[in-house]
């Protein structure tokens, strides 16, 4: 009798997985990798840090899925992810943003916005770790106060402390939502 | 007030994420704005520029190796502690030789409770003296590094222990199920079976909880999920947990 012939079963954990991967890497890798590029400042480890990114994304996946905005959930998480990463290297950071000040910013709303997003980089490790995250997800997101405020899970007020807080170092005003 | 339209608003946009009336009102401002039709052109090209950079099979394969890296815990100790949960611990007499003690950390919490402590050892892999975590900062941990958890009981009869990491995964480490081990005072200080090597990377905090009664280490885990909550992910700056008892916090540095 001859041997069954191999079959690709369709559907199979694998291919699904491949499937979702891909759909994730199109939709949402640029947008990852570009909020982890902002951040880290070094191309090797904003790829590291995307795949961290996304394998948690596979592992979670119901959760993921199950979010009103898949795109804000994973640049909450990447965000969260980097700064972890850099208060992790400690000392280098502060040097890192000082050194790399006059690189060229990544960004993609013109001078002044590209200008913005470098000052909040460069002055994220004077501040704590939710007022960095706020401060990302305000100035360089542009999410109102009450969005912020529901992605991080605090008040609106506490919100608008810590923004208030970087803006006296920044310069960059809290701007009018309503 | 922004007058066009806001960066993540416009990425989901482009990710097809907006429907309804965002997504129609955001397409009547693009179709008046030509600045923000040349920002959702501007990340068409930021994405062609990523697939091209990192394509999808490079992409895929770093993806999977993360997630291998960050797999739960248990199965990346080097010895299996499942089968201890129910005994009494006694000094281990196994792995490398332990050199004498400095300082153990004191244990916070229930401050009636005196001559507690508890110590985080390091080996290398190569052999080189071991050192002991200090428990005023957090440890640097290098690649293959090597942890044992040593303890003081005083007059507490239980121990738990986990870890949390910056994801906000928490791993039982002492017992992985049911309730705390039951530890007995002699003097001495014990050391936990097995040595432990944390991988991935990024900073992960070791909790270990002494107290008079067993806790259930879904109860400890729970306590740990709210301290990771209140401290916004910053592992580093946990509260102590809500358990009754005394507590010792390590957090360390992963290579």
């Amino acid at each position: 009798m001859a041997n069954p012939a191999l079959q690709l079963i369709k559907g199979s954990l694998l291919e699904e997985e491949r499937g979702r991967l891909r759909e994730l890497y199109e939709k949402y890798g640029a947008n990852v990798y570009g909020r982890c590029a902002y951040l880290l400042k070094d191309k090797a480890k904003a790829e590291d840090a995307m795949q961290d990114v996304f394998a948690k994304v596979i592992t979670h996946h119901s959760g993921f899925r199950a979010e009103a905005s898949p795109l804000t959930w994973l640049i909450k998480i990447a965000t969260h992810h980097c700064l972890n990463q850099l208060r992790g290297e400690r000392a280098g950071w502060r040097g890192l943003f000082e050194r790399q000040e006059r690189s060229r910013p990544q960004g993609h709303g013109g001078e002044q916005q590209m200008e913005q997003r470098e000052v909040v980089r460069s002055l994220l490790a004077r501040f704590d770790p939710e007022t960095q995250a706020a401060a990302v997800h305000y100035h360089v997101d542009e999410m109102t106060l009450e969005e912020v405020a529901a992605l991080l899970g605090r008040s609106v007020p506490t919100i608008r402390k810590r923004l208030e807080n970087f803006a006296t170092l920044s310069g960059q005003e809290l701007r009018n939502d309503a | 007030m922004l007058e066009h339209l806001p960066e993540l608003k416009l990425r989901r946009l482009h990710a097809g994420e907006l429907a309804g009336t965002d997504g129609s009102d955001a397409r009547g401002h693009l179709s008046g704005c030509g600045a923000c039709r040349d920002r959702l052109l501007a990340l068409e090209q930021e994405a062609l520029r990523f697939q091209a950079e990192i394509p999808f099979e490079r992409f895929s394969a770093g993806v999977q190796r993360a997630q291998r890296q960050s797999r739960p815990r248990p199965a990346q100790w080097l010895t299996p502690v499942a089968a201890l949960a129910a005994a009494l611990l006694v000094v281990v007499a196994v792995g490398p030789p332990l050199s004498s003690r400095e300082s153990g950390g004191r244990i916070k919490g229930d401050r009636s409770k005196r001559g507690a402590e508890v110590e985080l050892r390091i080996a290398s892999p190569a052999g080189q003296p071991q050192r002991q975590a200090s428990p005023q900062a957090p440890e640097v941990l290098s690649t293959g590094e090597r942890v044992r958890i040593g303890f003081k009981p005083g007059e507490y009869r239980y121990l738990t222990a986990v870890s949390v990491d910056e994801q906000g995964v928490i791993t039982p480490l002492y017992p992985e199920t049911g309730a705390s081990l039951p530890v007995n005072e002699d003097g001495a200080t014990h050391f936990l079976p097995g040595s432990l090597e944390f991988t991935g990377q990024g900073a992960e905090r070791v909790i270990v909880v002494l107290t008079e009664r067993p806790l259930e280490v879904e109860e400890v885990k729970r306590a740990a999920r709210s301290a990771y909550d209140a401290a916004h992910g910053d592992v580093l700056r946990m509260p102590e947990l809500a358990v009754p008892g005394g507590q010792f916090h390590q957090t360390l540095l992963k290579p």
